[in-house]
């Protein structure tokens, strides 16, 4: 059992590698398998079992470069079992619905395949090195993605994000080279007990934090660290921005909460204002620029900022509620975001264009994808009984009693989403009718069956969200170093 | 007990579904039905709840808590769970009720519509949502209903989509609510740190606490913030200023959606919330001031500018809000009885009067210019004789409802607060004033209506006219439930278990009587002034009718001074910050990797060569710096 994240792992891999072999017809079938199977047994991966080790199940330990204090070390907790989750459901619906560039179907596979294993390692690792190399390298299939399938302006939106991720990674290199340096371990367990023991430099600590805190906040899009996102979603292709916005963007969160709190001490904990205040500001700066944009994958993308706003407070306001929360909502941002790109790349094939002023009147042609998108949007919008509503409240009633003030601000951005869906949803799905038959956006049996689970989740999650919840709350700060190994 | 509370919001429920599933399949007869029958239920199954109320000793009852958001670990439980008490009994079998009313003649307003099925979906929505927000037992349940019928209210104000200025107004009155809905959740939070609890009622319930005063103490500051936070919600919700502006222009959806949306039920949620919370508005005597003012003013300004419409539909939207203004009033003077009782008797006479507009549109071919109308009294004679009830009934003119529960309002003001009094008498004369005219411009006075509409009218049927004929009865007999004067308090003692029945004044007989008198004077007025009416005489040429008709240009003002300065800010963020900045903070990076790109030109191949060489570099100096630490270290 404890070998399951490596199985996890590695399906994808092996289905990318057999894709580039095989024909290119059978190319698409080979990766849904190996991705969906990953999917299916990442369900097993939210259940506890295998080897338990101070909060960890499913813990994996075996050397790779064991001189450099790099192992491959792996373990699952509630937190890192969710998103594990999220990233191979992303894989597998990117893959499905949106078809791939014509001329290299292999390599974009690969890229997708080999983007979602990565993000996995990182989120299942336990060695920190071993979670800063994934962290990494997750980017390269994404910067390659960009680069041969992206938008117009690829090559500039791939040089700022290389650019500014570059520069946060470096950081926390050198964060994570000054840990090792203090302490001789890059195991996550052992140094989480030192710090809690007080055995390590607080002035590294000090060091760690802040270094660390800029490579996930620009992971995260904290304003303003953000700057690297607007042009990089919208000129990532589709399948690939699901797993960037949906799946790679939660790796700064998850970094704050697994990383940034527990290794960096004191002065991480006196960041906390600081964070909470960027994440009011991104919540209304995001809300801002994307009521600004007249390309709906645009206002799709500078939404992000706003809803990862609120997810980043919640991940480091230090209340219970709140971070559970906020992991929960990490789930549901990538269900929804990845909705609404989805449904924009939809519009974008069918219609041509995904200028506001194009479209128009896709209610009369196409009711049901319509009435989806409505959904979708409301999700966005944090209507109650939706997924978005159940991780929002959660996130700013735990966070309220500690910042009023900044709580009272990111509260705000609820306005401020209506405004640029509903003004979105307007322009686009109502009005007169606009297209020809040829036009007229029409869902194949897979797409329409992945909008339809989509939507379910949507409002499953929304009207019954607790057992999400409960596994939520289990993220490695209730279950603290005071829990001794065990092994079943 | 418990099963039928959930059968209330339920029933509806699983109407909208049916209809929003599978109603494009369905005929109108099918479509309708399934509706009617639906919210016809839940009638029913309040009256049974409501009866439960009535024999319970402790004049309540619940449901079932059945598992929502629950956070392990900490004492974050929240669950779906209904509470029936009178105060929100009476508004269920309001809603139910005057709801059932509105789905029966929709089946025939409505006939033909290609969104038929849509629209009782939509409808059947809104029921269930008006339910569970009347009905809930925690805050958190409370608002999945509030921002549920705003959801309602932006899909039906929005209902015929191909129209620009409908989902124009959809947009505007989702949005207006928000921010309304924002310090409702401000509010919440603020009542979660205070009180530990998101419950209403039960031994910790906020409300409990709030009653047992003695053992819980709330500092003056905390609690005037929190009222003011829950009336800013209010104010969203129930229309008033400064957000009432999204109420007149949502009279771009179909008419009966205004008559049970707009007028009827969900925009006096804010008055019921209010009224839930008296007991913590009457800790604040800020907050009371507040709230009787603003209801004071809305109900003036509002009342001007039904004075200076010629659409017939927007005469009632103004109207609404210049009642619900009243509402207020008697909230803020501590008259919540007053206030719940004009809730029921305004959701009667107002929805007789837009269902009797919707019948008068219906008949000229969707025709909603009173200057289009004129003499169709002998026309249409039973919506006619219907809308004079209504008509009758809002001016204030006794024994009809609306005299005796806004008579109660007035007598509060007077004793309570004499210059807000002064507003609502006002706005009484005003009420009169453009009611009447309303009433002649659309029935009296010379036919204006163009030749082919006049011969080919389209008379109402009996679906129209029997929720018309029920909400007329009502409209006349409903003030008879608290009319003190002779004797009557059946209503204040139905809430005494909620809110304590108000204390007898000694200013009853005057306020009547300068009621009555206003009533009767402004009607006089308004008759003699538009009995002989012609196109073009005078009004509209006159600047203050102009700006009265603009409801005193609050929109502009909005436009001005919100909107455009929040579009710049957003034009310039997007500009200036996200396209520019960027580019001028990237420039350093920009540099950098020009550099290593020069320096190594075999890696030129682009920006993911660049890539893998960063790496490559950063793990040569790991594996240097590790190396060279761990031999130094010595393991």
């Amino acid at each position: 059992m404890n070998e399951l994240i490596l199985v996890i792992v590695a399906l994808p891999l092996i289905a990318a590698v057999i894709a580039s072999l095989v024909h290119e017809k059978s190319a698409k079938s080979i990766s849904i398998i190996g991705s969906a199977i990953a999917c299916l047994l990442s369900i097993l991966g939210i259940t506890t079992g295998g080897t338990i080790d101070r909060g960890f199940h499913h813990v994996f330990n075996a050397p790779w470069l064991p001189k450099l204090g790099l192992m491959f070390s792996f373990g699952l907790d509630g937190m890192s079992s969710l998103l594990v989750l999220l990233t191979t459901f992303l894989t597998v619906i990117a893959i499905i619905v949106i078809p791939a560039p014509k001329n290299a179907v292999r390599a974009y596979y690969l890229s997708i395949l080999v983007a979602g294993a990565l993000t996995n390692v990182a989120f299942a690792s336990l060695n920190i090195l071993l979670f800063y190399i994934a962290f990494e390298a997750a980017l390269i299939p994404v910067l390659i993605a960009i680069g041969m399938f992206g938008g117009g302006d690829r090559s500039k939106a791939a040089i700022q994000f290389f650019v500014f991720t570059v520069i946060g990674s470096l950081l926390l290199l050198s964060a994570i080279i000054g840990i090792r340096i203090a302490t001789g371990t890059f195991d996550y367990l052992t140094l989480k007990d030192l710090v809690a023991a007080g055995a390590v430099d607080p002035s590294l600590l000090r060091w760690f934090a802040i270094a660390s805190f800029i490579a996930f906040a620009t992971k995260a899009a904290v304003v303003p660290l953000h700057a690297w996102l607007g042009r990089a979603y919208i000129n990532t292709p589709t399948g690939m921005l699901l797993l960037l916005s949906g799946a790679m963007a939660k790796l700064g969160v998850y970094g704050l909460i697994r990383f940034t709190l527990p290794l960096g001490g004191d002065f991480a904990e006196s960041l906390v204002p600081l964070i909470v205040t960027l994440g009011a500001v991104s919540v209304v700066y995001g809300a801002f620029v994307a009521a600004a944009q007249t390309d709906i994958k645009a206002v799709i993308a500078f939404s992000s900022i706003s809803h990862m706003g609120y997810i980043v407070i919640g991940a480091v306001v230090g209340d219970d509620a709140a971070r559970s929360g906020s992991v929960l909502q990490m789930l549901n941002h990538g269900i929804t975001t990845g909705a609404l790109f989805i449904c924009c790349d939809f519009i974008a094939r069918y219609r041509g264009s995904r200028q506001v002023t194009a479209l128009g009147g896709i209610w009369s042609d196409s009711p049901l994808f319509s009435r989806l998108l409505l959904l979708f949007t409301f999700s966005s919008v944090a209507l109650p009984l939706t997924n978005g509503f159940v991780g929002e409240f959660l996130i700013l009633l735990g966070a309220f009693h500690k910042f009023p003030y900044q709580t009272a601000i990111a509260s705000a951005g609820a306005i401020g989403s209506a405004v640029y869906m509903l003004w979105m949803i307007q322009r686009s799905i109502y009005g007169g009718s606009k297209s020809d038959a040829s036009k007229v956006i029409s869902l194949g049996v897979s797409e329409r069956s992945v909008l339809l689970a989509l939507a379910l989740m949507i409002i499953g999650i929304g009207v019954a969200p607790s057992p999400l919840l409960a596994i939520a709350s289990d993220n490695g700060h209730k279950v603290g170093a005071a829990m001794q190994p065990e092994v079943k | 007990m418990s099963t039928i509370l959930w059968l209330v919001p339920l029933i509806p429920l699983i109407g909208a579904i049916i209809n929003g599933t599978i109603g494009s399949k369905l005929g109108e007869r099918q479509s309708s039905g399934i509706a009617i029958l639906s919210v016809i239920g839940a009638f029913i199954a309040a009256i049974a709840v409501v009866g439960g109320v009535s024999s319970s000793p402790g004049h309540f009852v619940e449901s079932n808590a059945v598992a929502w958001m629950s956070v392990p670990g900490t004492p974050l439980s929240i669950p779906f769970s209904f509470h029936v008490d009178p105060l929100n009994g009476g508004m269920l079998l309001v809603i139910t009720g005057v709801g059932a009313l509105i789905h029966i003649y929709s089946a025939s307003y409505m006939h033909g519509d290609k969104g038929y099925s849509r629209y009782f979906a939509y409808l059947n929505l809104f029921v269930f949502f008006m339910a569970v927000l009347v009905m809930a037992g925690n805050l958190p349940l409370l608002f999945v209903g509030w921002e549920g019928v705003g959801l309602a209210s932006y899909l039906l104000i929005g209902f015929w989509q191909e129209k620009w200025s409908a989902t124009q107004a959809a947009k505007k009155a989702f949005i207006v609510n928000r921010i309304g809905d924002v310090a409702l959740l401000i509010a919440m939070f603020m009542l979660y740190r205070e009180f530990k609890t998101l419950n209403l009622y039960g031994d910790s319930g906020i409300l409990t606490q709030l009653t047992a005063s003695s053992s819980f103490h709330v500092e003056m500051g905390v609690a005037t913030a929190i009222a003011l936070l829950l009336f800013g919600g209010a104010a969203g919700k129930s229309a008033q200023l400064p957000l009432f502006v999204w109420l007149p222009d949502a009279m771009e959806g179909p008419t009966p959606v205004s008559a049970l949306i707009h007028a009827a039920t969900m925009v006096t949620a804010g008055i019921y919330l209010v009224c839930r919370f008296h007991l913590l508005f009457e800790m604040s005597p800020l907050a009371m001031q507040v709230v009787a003012w603003t209801g004071g003013l809305t109900a003036l300004v509002a009342a001007c500018a039904g004075v200076a419409q010629w659409d017939i539909k927007k005469v009632l939207a103004y109207s609404t809000v210049s009642q619900l203004g009243l509402m207020f009033v008697a909230c803020g003077c501590g008259a919540f009885t007053a206030a719940m009782f004009h809730v029921t008797t305004h959701a009667f006479f107002k929805a007789l009067l837009f269902l009797g507009a919707g019948a008068v549109i219906h008949a000229l071919h969707g025709e909603q210019d009173m200057r289009k109308m004129g003499g169709l009294a002998s026309k249409i004679k039973s919506t006619h004789l219907l809308v004079l009830i209504g008509t009758i009934a809002i001016a204030g003119i006794p024994p009809l409802s609306g005299f005796w529960s806004k008579d109660e309002i007035l007598l509060a003001a007077f004793d309570h607060n004499r210059p807000v009094y002064g507003l609502a008498a006002a706005t009484s004369a005003l009420t009169a004033f453009y009611m009447w005219r309303m009433y002649m411009l659309t029935f009296q006075g010379s036919n204006r209506v163009d030749e082919h509409t006049a011969h080919h009218l389209h008379l109402p049927d009996t679906r129209i006219v029997l929720p018309l004929a029920i909400l007329g009865i009502l409209s006349v007999v409903a003030g008879f439930m608290n009319a003190p004067a002779v004797g009557l308090h059946f209503y204040s003692d139905w809430l005494a278990p909620v809110i304590a029945s108000p204390e007898h004044s000694h200013n009853s007989g005057l306020v009547m009587g300068i009621s009555v008198v206003v009533a009767l004077v402004a009607s006089a007025m308004s008759v003699a002034k538009y009995k002989s009416f012609t196109v073009g005489s005078g009004e509209k040429t006159s600047p203050v009718f102009a700006f009265f008709a603009s409801a005193l240009r609050f929109d502009d003002l909005y436009a001005a001074i919100v909107v455009k300065p929040l579009t710049a800010a957003a034009a310039w963020s997007n500009l200036s910050v996200e396209r520019n900045g960027a580019r001028g903070l990237l420039r350093l990076g920009h540099s950098s990797v020009d550099f290593v790109g020069k320096s190594v030109r075999r890696w030129q191949s682009g920006i993911v060569g660049d890539y893998i060489l960063s790496m490559a570099i950063c793990l040569i100096v790991i594996v240097s710096v590790v190396l060279i630490a761990g031999t130094r270290g010595g393991n």
